[in-house]
């Protein structure tokens, strides 16, 4: 089952494309994060995905209904947390919940209050005396206890202290186990998408760039340090899923999903060293070719 | 457990996790029958992906360091007959790179054994009086 599904999504605000051509499928039951730099169309992504943006083109479907036709029913599957959530500042944490409650027939008070506890939350306390970090666990309690299929949080753990952001992910990750339940995050930060999330895609110029299954990818990417002639550099660049060739002093740097096999036929090769790469270099690689 | 994730080392998690496990038996800290947590339990304790645990176990099992019955738990399996094998097996790699390297420095390999010997006897002198006290 796939809880999001989007092809070719595009959207552009006036002359400037955000995001062209957007192919993702975010799996049921999956914690997905959408990783990218400052400025890559994240928070546009999440937003088209919600409704509050209208796409200039391309078609996608969540929980099952086209994008766009977010009705009323629909929408309470879905909690989203942006990633500064705005509460009514003059009311207590207790009535923020309250508040909440009355909207939402899922409410389940029993979650609020076991996430409220976890956190250690100040129920007396008004939000506009909440630290940011306080803000974001609150945000996060009062997504969780409306029962949503799909969590769509925007850049979460932000403004956390490591105390607090390792609490937040235990949470997170503690309220991604119901099988039902679809989480889809951004993050520019590496650390927590690798320890959150089982599926990532990396948005970069306006595309999704790689996306699938976390150890999947981990485990196909490869540095391969190439001992061969200069002559060599065109053959290994044209091998499937070779992504950059870079020239070292007796051969080459090969980067990408690349089967040794292929590298050692390649006319002139004498050696390989291979390397695995981590989620961070696997990030650079794509950024910076 | 006493599995720590170093989220600076750029290693995957995954593999922190089966290294650690595998050193472990290796050590014989954990011993064969000695039963893991759960997937589940493992992930929410380290805080990181069931999915990542999963994968971790799933490399152990391959490596015939762990194995899954069906529903009922992760156990060490092997034990010390594991570790032999394990332990040959990586002395065969240490061997093979010493060798490596010596053909690259441009030694025959009766010289590269010659300083494996070498080697030995100045591993099993004792320390001249005054040094190498810090052991």
């Amino acid at each position: 089952m796939t809880a999001i599904s989007l092809r070719g999504l595009r959207k552009r605000f006036g002359a400037l494309p955000v995001l062209d051509g957007i192919d993702l499928e975010v799996p049921e039951g999956s914690v997905y994060g959408l990783l990218g730099l400052n400025g890559a169309g994240k928070t546009t992504l999440l937003r088209l995905l919600m409704g509050f943006l209208r796409p200039s083109g391309g078609e996608g479907d969540i929980l099952g209904h086209s994008l766009g036709g977010l009705d009323t029913a629909l929408r309470r599957r879905i909690a989203y947390v942006p990633e500064r959530p705005a509460f009514y500042e003059s009311m207590r944490v207790g009535e923020l919940m309250r508040f909440v409650a009355a909207l939402h027939p899922a409410w389940d008070q029993t979650v609020a209050d076991g996430y409220i506890d976890a956190f250690g939350l100040p129920l007396g306390r008004r939000a506009r005396a909440l630290s940011t970090g306080m803000r974001t666990q609150l945000a996060l309690v009062l997504a969780l206890a409306t029962d949503p299929e799909l969590l769509v949080i925007d850049e979460p753990a932000a403004g956390l202290d490591p105390v607090h952001r390792r609490r937040y992910l235990q949470v997170l990750l503690e309220a991604s186990a119901v099988p039902t339940r679809t989480v889809l995050l951004t993050s520019q930060d590496l650390g927590l998408v690798e320890r959150a999330c089982d599926h990532f895609a990396l948005l970069h110029e306006r595309r999704i760039q790689v996306a699938g299954p976390l150890t999947e990818i981990l485990d196909a990417e490869r540095r391969l340090v190439v001992q061969a002639p200069a002559e060599a550099g065109a053959a290994l660049g044209a091998l499937a899923g070779v992504r950059s060739v870079r020239p070292e002093p007796h051969g080459f740097l090969v980067t990408g999903r690349v089967d040794e096999r292929l590298v050692q036929g390649v006319p002139g090769v004498r050696g390989i060293q291979a390397y695995g790469l981590s989620l961070e270099e696997i990030f650079w690689s794509y950024v910076e070719g | 457990m006493w599995l720590r994730i170093d989220s600076l080392s750029g290693v995957p998690i995954y593999r922190q996790i089966a290294a650690q496990i595998e050193q472990a038996v290796m050590a014989g800290v954990l011993q064969s029958g000695d039963k893991l947590p759960g997937v589940r339990e493992l992930a929410v304790e380290l805080a990181v992906n069931p999915a990542t645990v999963a994968k971790a176990y799933e490399e152990l099992q391959q490596a015939g360091v762990i194995e899954q019955p069906r529903g009922r738990g992760t156990f060490v399996l092997g034990g010390p007959k594991l570790a032999q094998d394990e332990r040959m097996r990586r002395l065969g790699e240490a061997a093979q790179a010493l060798v490596a390297e010596a053909e690259r420095l441009g030694f025959r390999p009766e010289e590269a054994l010659a300083a494996v010997r070498r080697a030995v006897r100045a591993d099993r002198e004792p320390p001249p009086e005054g040094e190498g006290g810090d052991a």
